[in-house]
């Protein structure tokens, strides 16, 4: 936002808020899920997102210096979407794939619509999808939580369910859902960063007590999908569904903190932020439920980015007196 | 008054003068075209099933197929001295990823595929695209009720194809036109032989997914099986099925009963 | 030499300078439909081709047959007839060809480049004129169609033209063979396009300064 409101003459103090401090705060909160991540997956996990960032990281340096524009990457937001990405792909992923992804989400959803802050999608997103449809096998091969992987020619492993296909009764998998703890601590097969929710909720309140973030967007999104799926996602009729296991398994948990928070790409309005938490809500919801595949919020999350500007607009404040000079302008 | 006269005439002429000519390279290319398609069934007819060398439209009345598929026609497939090789079917799924998927199904006399072809798809290049290539092999030896596999989702079932990664929809498909084209075919074998098939019993559990059908002549897909290898004891009957040419086939899966 | 300077012309507007899917962004549909392998490319582009000096001559030699106020029905009836003209006889000798580029070989009709050269270009120049760029308009959209193609195939499928091009162990890029992939290739051959072509004008306007012009 470029238009501050100035209410007093200069001279003025220099707030500590700048890009910089942000990002490393998000880099801060995520450190909990990045331990989890190492715990529950191993040493590979760690080695996916350093390749991730360090990816990120050299691109957009490479942009920068091929392009002849001003350095960047000391802004941080390169570490970021390298650790988000990273999060958000299973740990037997193949080291070149991580690569291609961060070239997506730096290179193609970032700078080639004009770098930070004018990227119309979350990248770190955005590169996942891509990755899915690329290598939909690659994504999608799940390990049990303390599975040895190795480093290289992953495709051999033994592969296991997530919770949330096992909730949905997938062909192969295990009739044993995993319990509420397992769900918490982050003991469960999924991308390296979102099994355990109680890392991310340690991030989560960092964030918030640096008021990085706004309570708004997560606690509407968590709240929608618990109550869409407590209301459809049961087996027993309506009414029915574990909406505690829904928001614990799968993505959400670090979708609602970590990317549906994400300045650029979600509205700036008080309004437009609970719209924009709802409507991911409910597209989770749809997909989880009706739709093919078994997790739906990194689709949500996008989707509704893609709507943001139209929010934006909607719930823009109107100005002091505006609608009283069209009015007059109209008799 | 004059322009409108002259505007339409001239449309009419032009359109004319196209018609026409369109209408002279119908005439040229039609008969091509026709004995294209022909050759190319019969051919596809024949690689279906080996040893066959002449065909026959066969005139039994097919049962009802499932909704989303119909079952175009049985070919009877003779051998040179006119005994029936085999035969073949010609179906349509309608639930393809990209559209109708158009499936043939050699079977021989016992009920099971000798060979199956997918003919027309708009499946994905890559994906769903994939049934027409070696994939397809998985479905020789089968017979009735086949089974789609996702990672080993249905055990130790011997009547089972592994879908295509990633395109599990485009497998489901290919496998319904085949199952109804299996299931046509045994009720023209039924049918030619006489047999009256039974009445469909409530009690016998019909085949569904994850199930192993209890049908006699169930047989690994991979591995040259013989007898009848029957996995779970859902089904009363096990009638050994003699291996002549008038193959009485337990009809507890005949679909459509008796029309 | 003045009329052989201007087909020359003519002809390298379609190619390049005018090329009807990277600068005038015409025929869109088929370029991403059909683009998902070089033979398919290939075949559409030539079909297209075939279908854009056909018309361009009919069109230009019926210039002053036809009335200014049903011209359009008129190009459309004529477009029309060799589109499916042109079915035919694929269906007929090439079968392979024709189903494979299946319902994209009617659809040449509404493809906006020849109806948009019927209007821009045959109905005011003369038939050599028009026929030269019904052939450069078609090679143009038959060479960006490859390129598109190429790129898609060569990524998606790990092959050219069906030739395997990599051993076993490639994995292809699956989303280049599926709608976003020729979303993304467009998009960055147009980028490179853009920043080719910037640089070239920017030469070329560079140079005009010095020389005081």
């Amino acid at each position: 936002m470029d238009n501050l409101l100035v209410v007093s003459h200069s001279p003025h103090v220099l707030g500590k808020n700048t890009v910089r401090r942000t990002m490393l705060d998000v880099i801060i909160a995520l450190i909990p899920a990045f331990v989890a991540g190492i715990l529950v997956f191993g040493y590979r996990a760690a080695v996916i997102t350093v390749i991730s960032v360090v990816s990120c990281v050299v691109f957009e340096w490479l942009w920068n210096k091929i392009l002849k524009k001003p350095a960047s990457v000391g802004d941080l937001s390169a570490i970021v979407t390298g650790m988000l990405l990273a999060f958000n792909v299973p740990v037997t992923l193949p080291l070149w794939m991580v690569v291609i992804g961060a070239f997506f989400a730096i290179i193609i959803v970032k700078q080639f619509f004009g770098g930070l802050g004018h990227n119309f999608m979350n990248p770190a997103l955005a590169a996942r999808a891509f990755l899915l449809a690329s290598w939909a096998l690659a994504m999608t091969t799940w390990v049990a939580p303390h599975t040895a992987v190795p480093l290289w020619n992953t495709a051999d492993v033994v592969t296991s369910a997530t919770p949330l296909a096992a909730y949905a009764g997938a062909e192969g998998t295990v009739t044993q859902l995993p319990s509420y703890l397992d769900l918490f601590l982050g003991n469960v097969g999924g991308c390296i960063g979102e099994t355990s929710a109680l890392a991310i909720l340690i991030g989560g309140i960092y964030l918030l007590a640096r008021k990085v973030i706004k309570l708004r967007i997560p606690l509407t999104y968590l709240a929608t999908v618990a109550l869409g799926t407590w209301m459809f996602a049961g087996s027993d009729g309506l009414f029915s569904g574990d909406a505690l296991y829904q928001i614990l398994a799968g993505g959400v948990m670090l979708g609602a903190f970590f990317m549906a928070t994400d300045y650029t790409t979600t509205p700036y309005t008080p309004m437009g932020q609970i719209i924009f938490g709802i409507g991911c809500g409910v597209i989770t919801v749809l997909i989880r439920v009706w739709g093919g595949y078994p997790e739906g919020c990194s689709y949500s999350i996008l989707l509704m980015n893609i709507v943001t500007p139209l929010i934006d607009r909607v719930t823009a404040p109107k100005r002091y007196g505006a609608s009283k000079k069209r009015k007059e302008a109209k008799a | 008054m004059k322009e409108i006269l002259t505007l339409t005439v001239k449309l009419l002429l032009i359109t004319a003068i196209v018609a026409a000519l369109l209408g002279g390279i119908n005439m040229v290319t039609e008969p091509i075209i026709a004995e294209n398609n022909e050759a190319t069934f019969q051919a596809n007819l024949k690689e279906l099933l080996p040893g066959a060398e002449s065909f026959e439209l066969d005139g039994t009345k097919l049962p009802e197929p499932e909704a989303g598929v119909k079952v175009n026609g049985v070919y009877c497939g003779m051998a040179a001295d006119g005994t029936p090789v085999g035969y073949v079917a010609d179906a349509v799924c309608s639930e393809g990823y990209g559209g109708d998927v158009v499936v043939m199904t050699g079977v021989d006399t016992e009920g099971k595929i000798t060979k199956v072809k997918v003919t027309e798809m708009e499946e994905t290049p890559g994906l769903g695209a994939k049934c027409q290539t070696d994939w397809i092999n998985q479905y020789t030896g089968l017979t009735e009720n086949i089974v789609v596999s996702k990672n080993g989702s249905a055990g130790d079932n011997p009547n089972k194809i592994d879908a295509i990664s990633g395109a599990t929809i485009t497998s489901k498909a290919v496998t319904k036109a085949v199952n109804n084209s299996v299931s046509a075919v045994i009720v023209v074998i039924n049918d030619n032989s006489g047999a009256a098939p039974e009445a469909e019993a409530p009690a016998e559990g019909e085949a569904v997914e994850g199930e192993a059908p209890a049908d006699a002549e169930a047989v690994e897909g991979e591995a040259p099986a013989e007898g009848e290898a029957v996995e779970e004891g859902s089904a009363p009957e096990q009638e050994e099925a003699p291996a002549d040419e008038t193959a009485e086939i337990d009809a507890a899966e005949t679909e459509g009963g008796a029309e | 030499m003045e009329n052989k300077k201007g087909y020359l012309s003519t002809f390298l507007n379609g190619l390049i300078t005018e090329n009807p899917t990277l600068v005038l962004f015409l025929g869109m549909c088929p370029t991403l439909a059909v683009t998902t392998g070089v033979i398919n490319g290939v075949g559409m582009g030539l079909s297209t081709t075939a279908v854009l000096i056909c018309s361009n001559i009919v069109i230009s030699l019926l210039r002053k047959f036809i009335p200014d106020k049903i011209r359009i029905a008129s190009y459309i009836v004529i477009i029309a007839g060799f589109v499916t003209i042109v079915q035919m006889l694929l269906n007929a000798y090439v079968p392979a060809l024709s189903s494979s580029l299946g319902i994209y070989i009617p659809l040449i009709v509404v493809n906006c480049i020849i109806l948009g050269r019927a209007e821009a270009f045959a109905n005011k120049n003369t038939v050599g004129k028009s026929a030269l760029d019904g052939l450069g308009m078609g090679l143009g959209f038959t060479c960006s169609l490859c390129i598109i193609a190429a790129v898609r195939e060569i990524l998606g499928a790990g092959t050219f033209a069906g030739i395997p091009l990599f051993g076993e162990s490639f994995q292809p890029v699956s989303i280049m063979i599926l709608p976003p992939g020729a979303f993304l290739t467009l998009g960055v051959l147009l980028a490179v396009i853009n920043v080719i072509g910037g640089r070239i004008k920017k030469n070329k306007s560079d140079d005009t300064e010095k020389e005081g012009i």
